[in-house]
């Protein structure tokens, strides 16, 4: 048993390839923009050209592409809904008609945009977990950090806000890894987590969920007394010792991302059609 | 027939994945019932993977193991049995309690072996008697207002009301103080000497692998290196210097007395030994 095997969601990668040692604000972008490339595009041309776009970064990232389709088993579940509920539910109502049984009509529209709206998933996924494999939770929580930082004027605390993702990032492998052992140590006292219903199955992991409750709290009292031991206080003046820099490489991954978005995205855009 | 049986047993943590592991690497090896043995070896050397194989919670990658003759490298074997044949303490055990109170946690396990109520009631106190906690004081606290090294017991006491045959101790006695640590394992080796319990001792402490274990396996980087009577293991000092081991104290002790031109006999492993060696070798006795 490996808890570890089946999340991969959120977990570092550490390589050394030319997207691993961007800059976390430039990747952070970078997805923003994929995001919305991906949301824009419908048609086959369009996810043909964006897979191919990511399977090159994946490859530039030497990330095995198998490990990225791992982090979609989580969400098997809600892709297939989604899919389904789009296929018979997805309010077309003319088209080419491809099966019809009893009052249930399915539509060749409506088949494609579930499958076109599933595809958006998978690679939203993709492209985040990607984001996750390539930089280092504490990189990734600086790169937000000093991306929020210009709306602290208005209230939103910033460095709070890192610190605590960057502590709950950090202690996800050792909760996983808390919870196989106390799972184990269970199991070795005859508790079995794979058998029975529903309720019973459920009523299992309470001699899990106690434990680990326990020591979560534990965790986060001794992590605080180690803080404050070493002076911890919050954001202001608080000096790093890795500063983020923006290098010429960075503009040049920045660049890349915004033409291939751009490009991908103008022939979807229905406000061109009132230029003239 | 051994009663624990590992044939070329090899286990790979996340195979197949970019943190895949090698934990351990063909490992052969045999306990007989009634035997006491002690594995040994550096943070890492993959004790801790070795046993989880020996009560099925882990499954071999490649390689077999046979429990009580049951082959666990097959799907369909049956790994209830084994589990009640072996009983796994695991390191820092007492952050599994979970229960409101002592007896109840204790009862987890008899209960779990679908045992009628008032046997898994005696069991559970027999089994906090095993381990020198009194039922009747015991038995209706809460587990997380005991100290630590109660917690612990109690622990071991959900372990031993399965009744089993073997005994896995995972570092019994880390962490505990000094008089904690003497009562825990004397009541190990009761368990050996007394019911016959078949005992395999993870320890970093040489001087527990000495006073306890009649045979000791020593374990690096996953593989067994050395693997015989606790006595000839103890004899080989250089070599477990050199895995970044040691030998008891009082063994340490005779060799250096030796190095300084004392004619002592370093075949020495107890206290008591080394009183009698250090007499003889001063004419004394």
């Amino acid at each position: 048993m490996e808890l570890s095997r089946y999340v991969t969601i959120g977990q570092y990668i550490p390589r050394e390839s030319p997207v691993h040692r961007l800059d976390p604000r430039t990747k952070i972008a970078a997805v923003g923009m994929l995001m919305v490339a991906i949301f824009v595009v419908h048609d086959f041309v369009g996810y043909a050209l964006l897979t191919a776009f990511l399977l090159g970064v994946i490859a530039l990232a030497s990330i095995p592409i198998g490990y990225v389709l791992r982090g979609l088993r989580p969400i098997l579940f809600l892709l297939l809904l989604t899919v389904i509920l789009n296929t018979f539910f997805g309010g077309v109502r003319e088209g080419t008609v491809l099966v019809q049984v009893r009052g249930i009509v399915v539509y060749r529209e409506a088949v494609l945009r579930a499958a076109f709206i599933g595809y958006r998933l998978i690679m939203l996924v993709a492209v985040t977990s990607l984001l996750t494999f390539t930089t280092s939770p504490v990189a990734l929580t600086d790169g937000i950090e000093r991306l929020l930082r210009p709306f602290r004027r208005i209230g939103v605390p910033a460095h709070e806000l890192a610190m605590m993702m960057t502590i709950a990032l950090r202690f996800i492998p050792t909760l996983l890894e808390e919870t196989e052992k106390i799972m184990k140590a269970q199991m070795a006292r005859g508790a079995e987590f794979d058998r029975g219903g529903a309720l019973r199955r459920a009523r299992a992991l309470v001699p899990v969920l106690v434990p680990l409750f326990v020591s979560a709290f534990r965790r986060a009292d001794e992590l605080a007394l180690a803080m404050e031991a070493r002076c911890y206080r919050g954001g202001d003046r608080r000096t790093r010792m890795r500063e983020l820099i923006f290098a010429p490489r960075d503009a040049v991954a920045l660049a890349v991302v915004l033409a291939a978005s751009t490009v991908l995205a103008v022939p979807y855009a229905v406000w061109l059609r009132w230029l003239p | 027939m051994a009663f624990i049986e590992c044939e070329g047993l090899t286990h790979v943590y996340l195979k197949n994945t970019p943190m895949e592991t090698v934990a351990i690497s063909d490992v052969t090896l045999r306990i007989d019932e009634g035997e006491f043995v002690a594995i040994i070896g550096p943070t890492g050397s993959g004790k801790s993977t070795l046993v989880q194989h020996f009560n099925a919670l882990l499954r071999p990658t490649s390689g077999t193991v046979r429990v009580g003759g049951i082959d666990l490298a097959d799907p369909k074997s049956d790994r209830r049995a084994v589990r009640r044949s072996v009983g796994l303490l695991f390191q820092y055990p007492e952050h599994q309690l979970f229960e409101e109170t002592v007896l109840e946690d204790v009862s987890f396990g008899p209960k779990n072996l679908g045992l009628p109520p008032v046997e898994v009631r005696d069991r559970a106190e027999e089994a906090l008697r095993a381990v020198g906690l009194d039922p009747a004081v015991f038995g209706a606290r809460s587990p997380f207002s005991l100290s630590g090294g109660e917690m612990r017991r109690v622990a071991a006491a959900g372990v031993l009301a399965m009744s089993p045959r073997v005994l896995v101790l995972d570092e019994p006695a880390a962490g505990l103080d000094p008089r904690g640590k003497t009562e825990m394992l004397g009541q190990f080796r009761d368990l050996h000497g007394v019911r016959g319990l078949t005992i395999v001792l993870i320890t970093h402490s040489m001087d527990e692998a000495a006073a306890l274990a009649r045979r000791v396996v020593v374990l690096d980087r996953g593989r067994v290196v050395m693997d015989g009577p606790t006595r000839e293991i103890f004899g080989r000092a250089t070599e477990l210097a050199d895995l970044g081991l040691g030998v008891p104290l009082v063994t340490d002790l005779v060799r250096r007395l030796r190095a300084r031109g004392l004619p002592v006999s370093e075949d020495v492993l107890t206290v008591d030994e080394a009183r009698e060696a250090i007499r003889e070798a001063l004419g004394w006795s």
